[in-house]
């Protein structure tokens, strides 16, 4: 078997053990107990549910919305910083929800009608909002930067910047704005953590605390069966979007074209980013911040914590190599394989990237929690087994993108040289990628990090990350101490921010 | 050296171009001209192994290396040299190592290596220029790098795909001219490809030319 | 780079073995982390028996850790369940998931805080009391107070659906019957008692005094109390003819096929010393010693001078799941 063959082989393995064949085995025991008469929607569910999907349809609206605005100011002017707005704009979607929840509960003073209204599907919607709205910021914004200057320094040749920017950047911007509509809808959906410390309704919670508080197994299998179904409607509605798009003639161009800003718009638009900016991201921060009382508290916090963290940066990282790992493995594959099937793999991932963690931890439980996969079960690997399945589209994308950009003639090069195609991996590809593996391992990391569902479910005993330390912690806890503990948080995230930042920079810098 | 026995070339299942006989003897300087779309860089991929010919077969120096739909020979055992329209230089590797892949791949040790990367140097007049990274170099530079790379494996074959359609006039009358110089010494034989007949009459010892054939199929033949 | 994942896969594989050390025990607690931790350390301390703890997480109380026991049947993880209450015991013991174990440290315990076919021990325990607001015109006296016309509007509860308040309406449908179980529910819509999302809110509420009493677990009571707030506590249906407190114990029962059972019965026994008792008294939580003799909290009277509720706690579990989706629906109208 040849080396191309058998790394689709590896990529199909890890994409059926770590996602499909648990799924499936759930699929199976819910139709069963479907069949069996157990409800979909039990009594007062379905309220939840209309509930979920009237929030989640109005965070992406306005999410996609504003995200997308943003997204115009910063990549087609000459507004200054961009890195630096994106990076802020973008901290509550890198954050744990649980500390985005402590900074805005820590900023409102209980029993006042703003902490009233924070504890409302209003509040959730809100954070949801600031949460999601990154998401249609980035992606709108890296795809308008790759939009090539000759189209629309083309259609300034009819027309103004205003009709410029309708005419070309948010027509072409239109099956992105589809596709981020789409992700934050589903993300929403499925968002557990933000409605259950808010004590709000939603499905989500109804769901997890089916499985837990209830015990009920098929009851949360049968459950899950709507979600999964909005999540493979969604994943139809994005193949129908992207084969609109023209990422394909998307270049990355070093040559952009920007609108020039009067100094008054330019000025005036840095007010309202830095409005926006203290509205999403500052305030929250200040909430934890201003709720440590004294600077020995920050101390006997991370005495307290150190273990937590050290574990929750071990898992983040063993998380990330193991997205990243997962990630090279199903690129390479889809890279060297010319299979007619083989773009199935992006939509399976894509499609365990927006099913709620939730799901993907019950079918993780439901498939190895029995003796013979019980090494798989009471280790660390179920735990990497879920972030593989759930984050391996970031990294696959990444990598995949890169690879993309290198041109074949590289690799015929050291074919035609006497290379084998292993050598060719070996001594071409994989140096070529190694500044791009290391993003998707820290992007990896960071979205490991903040994951909290995978580590209450999957985590052996004894090793509680600090999220999950913060919540189990919060029960009864000082709040000082509490804010103390996620500061070290935020520290650990804001170091592993910095080296992506960082390692994003040498990227982009780099011409090919 | 190298044969084409009805051959039918082309992309998925639509043929492009026919060769129903082609003989290249050995240290000819063979340059094919074409229109764009006629095939001539979809030959030499043929010939390099990147590509299985959609009917026929190709031999190197009498063994069948492809045949209808299948490589027999994989690229890096035809022992062929080849210079890419891109250049394909490694951005990753300096000069050195750029030049002597082909070497390491090869399992030759290093201190044999570094002897022959310094003749060749010399040969392509870039002495010292060893550790210099791809990016501080001049195009013409760049493109000697990528001949050298060809050559230093002593191929009795090089392929070149327009290797010189970036450079302005002067340049590339210079460089054609190093070219024919570098066959002679080194004695390959060149199949060359471009669409400037002033750059085929410089270099070749036998021009093919691709044209449409006469049923208005869109298949290109070989004249010659 | 194959360097750097050949480094990441030893570095995984020795995180894997760091694991199996000669002695270690796994315990599942549903306890606040915040007290059950410094328990738990101590033993590690005095015995050198590493504990790998799974706790439960603040908002869904008794979910991943109680769940996990039931799906690990087949092959357990744990060794110990230590429950806040005995309502899990009750269906732990129910899915056949637990087996039997006498500690020596219990024997002092009143028998109906133990489960007569020695599946589960309580210790330490809260009880249900009244949270009132200083100076308020009339002291509630019994739970009947709350659909009491006068304090209409002027109470607060947490929501039955979960914790200790869903404990405590079980126990009234096992002691009073379904209908007048029903009626007080009924009841408490009319009389216009406001739903709060914990017993912690509730106390919160009354000591703020926008209602005048509620009905929490006696360590919300207590914490208020030492903070200074303006309240104090009733202890509810002490009259001849009333129903008494609810007493809600701590629980600690042993795994069946445990993997460290030597280990296990250890630290069950340590968690039934008076010495946990005793700090489990003194700390926040406040909890009331089950052993006699061992000092209560001061703000608490002890047991014995107490009427309890007498309740089976089999019965309350049993009930519990019965009036689940009454509950829930009674929450949604």
């Amino acid at each position: 078997m040849s080396y191309q063959r058998l790394l689709l082989g590896l990529a199909v393995g890890i994409v059926l053990l770590m996602g499909v064949f648990p799924l499936l085995k759930m699929l199976y025991l819910a139709l069963a107990s479907l069949l069996g008469g157990t409800a979909i929607l039990p009594d007062g569910t379905l309220e939840a549910m209309l509930r979920s999907l009237l929030l989640a349809l109005g965070v992406a609206t306005i999410a996609t919305i504003s995200g997308t605005l943003i997204a115009l100011l910063l990549a087609k002017t000459t507004l200054p910083f961009a890195p630096l707005w994106l990076t802020l704009f973008s901290l509550p979607l890198l954050l744990p929800p649980e500390i985005v929840i402590l900074g805005w509960i820590d900023l409102l003073p209980s029993h006042t009608p703003l902490s009233k209204l924070l504890h409302t599907s209003v509040g959730a919607a809100w954070i949801d909002t600031t949460i999601f709205m990154p998401v249609a910021m980035l992606l709108g914004f890296f795809f308008l930067r790759r939009i090539p200057a000759s189209l629309e320094l083309a259609a300034l040749l009819y027309t103004d910047e205003k009709g410029m920017l309708r005419h070309i950047d948010l027509t072409l911007l239109k099956p992105v704005l589809i596709l981020s509509f789409l992700l934050i809808f589903i993300l929403v959906l499925g968002e557990y953590s933000v409605a259950n410390a808010l004590h709000i309704r939603l499905f989500s919670v109804v769901l997890f605390t089916r499985f837990s508080a209830f015990y009920d197994f098929e009851g949360t299998l049968v459950m899950s069966l709507p979600l999964l179904l909005v999540a493979f409607g969604v994943i139809m509605l994005e193949r129908i979007a992207i084969q609109h798009t023209h990422f394909g003639q998307m270049h990355q161009e070093t040559h952009r074209c920007h609108i020039v800003l009067s100094p008054l718009s330019k000025r005036l638009c840095i007010l309202l980013l830095a409005a926006a900016v203290t509205l999403v991201t500052l305030l929250p921060l200040w909430g934890i911040l201003g709720t440590i009382d004294t600077i020995s508290q920050l101390y006997r916090a991370l005495i307290e914590v150190q273990h937590p963290l050290l574990r929750s940066l071990f898992y983040a990282l063993a998380g990330g190599a193991a997205v990243t790992f997962a990630g090279l493995i199903v690129a390479l594959a889809l890279y060297l394989n010319k299979a007619r099937y083989t773009g199935l793999l992006e939509h399976i991932g894509l499609f365990l990237f927006i099913l709620p963690s939730i799901i993907i931890a019950v079918a993780l439980i439901g498939f190895y929690n029995r003796s013979a996969t019980e090494w798989i079960y009471a280790s660390v690997l179920l735990i990497l087994f879920a972030y593989t399945a759930k984050y391996l589209i970031l990294s696959e994308k990444l990598i995949h993108i890169r690879l993309q950009q290198l041109p074949k003639s590289l690799s015929e090069a050291a074919l035609v040289h006497g290379a084998t195609p292993l050598q060719t991996l070996r001594y071409i590809l994989l140096p070529l990628l190694r500044s791009i593996l290391i993003a998707a391992l820290l992007v990896g990391a960071l979205f490991c990090l903040r994951e909290s569902t995978f580590a209450m479910l999957l985590l052996p005993p004894g090793d509680a990350t600090l999220p999950l330390y913060l919540a189990t912690r919060s029960a009864n806890g000082d709040a000082g101490l509490i804010a103390a503990m996620a500061f070290w948080m935020l520290l650990a995230i804001s170091a592993l921010l910095a080296l992506l930042l960082y390692v994003g920079t040498k990227l982009s810098r780099r011409s090919l | 050296m190298i044969a084409f026995e009805k051959v039918v070339l082309g992309y998925d299942t639509h043929p492009v171009l026919e060769i129903s006989h082609l003989h290249i003897t050995s240290k000819e300087r063979v340059v094919i001209v074409g229109s764009s779309g006629s095939g001539k860089s979809t030959l030499l991929r043929a010939v390099a192994g990147f590509e299985a010919p959609l009917e026929g077969s190709i031999l190197l120096q009498g063994t069948c290396v492809s045949k209808a739909g299948s490589i027999v020979v994989p690229p890096y055992r035809r022992g062929v040299g080849m210079v890419f329209q891109d250049l394909a230089l490694w951005p990753h590797m300096d000069v050195a190592e750029n030049i002597t892949f082909g070497l390491k791949m090869q399992g030759i040790p290093k201190t044999q290596r570094d002897t022959l990367l310094d003749e060749m140097l010399n040969t392509i007049g870039l002495t010292g220029y060893a550790s210099r990274t791809i990016d501080t170099l001049s195009g013409g530079q760049q493109q000697r790098v990528a001949l050298a790379r060809a050559l230093i494996t002593k191929p009795n074959i090089l392929l070149m795909d327009e290797p010189l359609s970036s450079l302005d006039s002067q340049r590339n009358r210079q460089l054609r001219e190093e070219i024919v110089r570098l066959q002679e010494t080194f004695g390959f034989t060149l199949l060359y490809v471009t669409h400037n007949n002033e750059e085929a009459q410089a270099i070749a010892t036998r021009i093919l030319t691709l044209r449409p054939k006469e049923d208005g199929s869109g298949v290109h033949v070989i004249e010659g | 780079m194959k360097r750097y994942f050949t480094a990441l896969l030893i570095l995984l594989m020795l995180a894997g073995c760091s694991k199996k050390e000669t002695q270690s025990v796994t315990i599942y607690v549903s306890e606040d982390q915040v007290f059950s931790e410094p328990i738990l350390k101590a033993f590690e301390k005095e015995t050198g028996i590493k504990v790998n703890a799974l706790y439960d997480t603040e908002e869904s109380k008794g979910t991943g850790v109680m769940n996990r026991l039931i799906a690990e049947r087949s092959h357990p993880q744990a060794d110990i369940y230590w429950a806040n209450e005995p309502i899990r015991a009750e269906v732990l013991k129910s899915k056949g998931i637990l087996t039997p174990y006498s500690s020596p440290n219990a024997k002092t315990i009143d028998p109906r805080y133990k489960d007569p076919d020695g599946m589960w021990t309580g210790f330490s325990a809260r009880i249900r009391l009244f949270i009132v607001h200083n100076g308020i015109a009339r002291e509630p006296q019994r739970l009947y107070d709350y659909i009491d016309p006068h304090f209409k509007g002027k109470a607060v509860i947490a929501n039955p659906l979960f914790g200790s308040t869903a404990t405590h309406i079980a126990a009234l449908f096992t002691l009073l019957g379904n209908s007048k179980a029903k009626t007080f529910l009924n009841g408490l819509k009319q009389n216009r008692v406001a739903i709060s999302t914990s017993n912690g809110e509730s106390a919160d509420l009354v000591a703020k005094g926008d209602d005048d009493f509620a009905l929490v677990d006696s360590d919300d009571a207590v914490s208020r109390i030492r903070s200074g707030a303006a309240v104090h506590i009733v202890y509810p249906d002490q009259q001849d003819d009333g129903m008494g407190v609810l007493v809600i114990p701590n629980t600690v029962m042993l795994i069946k096929h445990a993997p460290h059972p030597k280990a296990a019965k250890k630290l069950i026994d340590y968690l039934l010393s008076r010495k946990v008792e005793a700090a489990l008294a003194k700390a926040d939580c406040a909890q009331i010693p089950l052993h006699p003799g061992v000092p209560k909290p001061a703000a608490l009277k002890p047991l014995d001078q107490l009427k309890v509720m007498p309740v089976d706690y089999a019965k309350v579990a049993k009930e519990l799941t019965k009036i689940t989706p009454l509950l829930s629906a009674w929450g949604s109208k």
